[in-house]
């Protein structure tokens, strides 16, 4: 049985991510910040631990309790928008630095501790959730200074570490699920079922020859 | 006279703009990390003005800014980064060094900037420009790891073309200009347009 580690699978997402893996007979572990309140990943059959990703004495909780278990797949999931229509002058530091905190810095944190179980699956495959709003060449319409600059980190973080994890054979592949109705968007968006149905057909089908691409729910790979 | 605003100018690239500049009878506002040599300081002559600028601080950026209140300002160019550590692996990364590298590199040229908004505003030319290696965001690397450096170029990058979608509605320019002799990056500066800032955006 193939296995999958999703981080921030509470809800958006990450929640329906654990219902379509398990529903497909997947070994599927969601992570949440507070498993207490994590009902409806437990739902949907994954196990649930506790991850607060931007604590490294979490990351290291959540690796020791996952000692010794191989994991196929892992996806750096977890992620913040921060304040999307600050005006440049009104972006603050603790609002840059608590997104950067946790979508470039944490998802690089997560699978370096994960790596061990990664080096143990059978797939070796270390995803994280980027964004069209990453990509520089697009973006032609300005705002979410936080978030772009975020997401354009954490694709230069992928890169780097695609040619690091090269000799191990594992494959760093960043995912971008589309415009989603989820809490982050207030509702808009596709539905996340459409979303993520694309995103795990996508994730089935990756192998080494993979790493370091920026690939969509539908498939197609984005300029950086 | 028309005035810039350099940062780093106590050392290249940033002297070397400033010497330029003021030679040609620019007031210079050089925002520094470290005083200006004594030579250079008296070779500049009365044409600059020098701040000192802490990009680790919040304050320091608000007293520059206090500082420049009411000043139209023409032109900036900001230059000066901090190294990353090439070598280090993913799993040794230090949260610490990381933050640091994104203030400093993405965080305090944006912060400065975005304070100075109104001074650019006033100015002629509205040119912002980021001396910056391209290639810093092209992803396209040679070697693996300098995990902290790549994603606080990255995000500076990003930081930068988000601007000039911002500042366009005043006339703003931010073009990101890949490092070049000090003549040269002036010329292209003189000629910055928002289509040219377009073009110089990767
Ligand atoms: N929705 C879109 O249109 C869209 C587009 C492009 C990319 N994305 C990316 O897709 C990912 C999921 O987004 P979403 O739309 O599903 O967002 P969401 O509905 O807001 O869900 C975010 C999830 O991340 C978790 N999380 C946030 N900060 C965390 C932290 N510090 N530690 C641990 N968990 C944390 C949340 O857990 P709690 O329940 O504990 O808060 C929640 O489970 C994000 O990386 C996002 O940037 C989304």
């Amino acid at each position: 049985m193939s296995s999958i580690l999703i981080s921030g699978a509470t809800r958006g997402i990450g929640l329906e991510l654990a219902r379509q893996f398990g529903a497909d007979g997947w070994d599927v572990i969601g992570t949440a910040r507070d498993p207490g309140a994590a009902g409806a990943l437990r739902d949907t059959g994954a196990e649930v631990l506790p991850l607060e990703a931007t604590d490294a004495a979490s990351i290291a909780g959540l690796a020791r309790a996952l000692d010794g278990r191989p994991l196929d797949v892992v996806i750096a999931n977890a992620g913040i928008s921060g304040d999307l229509t600050a005006r440049a002058a009104q972006v603050t530091r603790e609002d840059f630095l608590q997104v950067v905190g946790t979508n470039t810095f944490a998802p690089l944190a997560l699978v370096s501790a994960l790596k061990p179980n990664l080096l143990a699956g059978t797939r070796r495959l270390a995803c994280a959730m980027s964004s069209l709003m990453s990509s520089v060449t697009l973006n032609d319409w300005g705002t979410q200074f936080s978030y772009r600059a975020s997401k354009s980190g954490l694709n230069a973080v992928w890169r780097s570490l695609s040619l690091d994890w090269k000799t191990n054979r594992i494959a760093c592949v960043l995912l971008r699920p589309g415009f989603v109705a989820t809490e982050m968007t207030g509702g808009q968006g596709m539905p996340v079922a459409d979303s993520v149905a694309g995103l795990k057909t996508v994730v089935e089908g990756l192998g080494p020859d993979d790493t370091g691409r920026l690939i969509g729910f539908d498939g197609k790979d984005l300029p950086w | 006279m028309p005035t810039i605003l350099i940062t780093d100018a106590h050392r290249d690239p940033g002297l070397a703009l400033a010497t330029h500049y003021a030679n040609d009878d620019w007031e210079v506002i050089a925002v520094n990390r470290a005083p200006l040599p004594p030579a250079a300081f008296v070779a500049l002559g009365a044409n600059v003005r020098e701040l000192r600028f802490d990009p680790l601080s919040e304050a320091s950026v608000r007293d520059v800014a206090l500082r420049l209140r009411g000043r139209p300002i023409d032109v900036a160019i900001l230059t000066g980064e901090t190294a990353g550590e090439p070598g280090r692996p993913a799993e040794a990364v230090d949260p610490d060094h990381w933050r640091d590298l994104m203030l400093v590199n993405a965080w305090a040229p944006f912060r400065l900037i975005a304070l100075l908004e109104d001074n650019l505003k006033a100015g002629a030319q509205k040119v912002v420009a980021m001396l910056s290696d391209p290639e810093a965001y092209l992803a396209d690397y040679g070697t693996p790891r300098d995990y902290a450096y790549r994603a606080s170029k990255a995000s500076l990058h990003q930081l930068w073309r988000t601007l000039d979608m911002e500042f366009r509605a005043w006339g703003g320019v931010c073009p990101l200009l890949a490092p070049a002799d000090a003549a040269e990056i002036a010329a292209r500066v003189a000629a910055a347009t928002p289509d040219e800032a377009a073009r110089a955006r990767l």
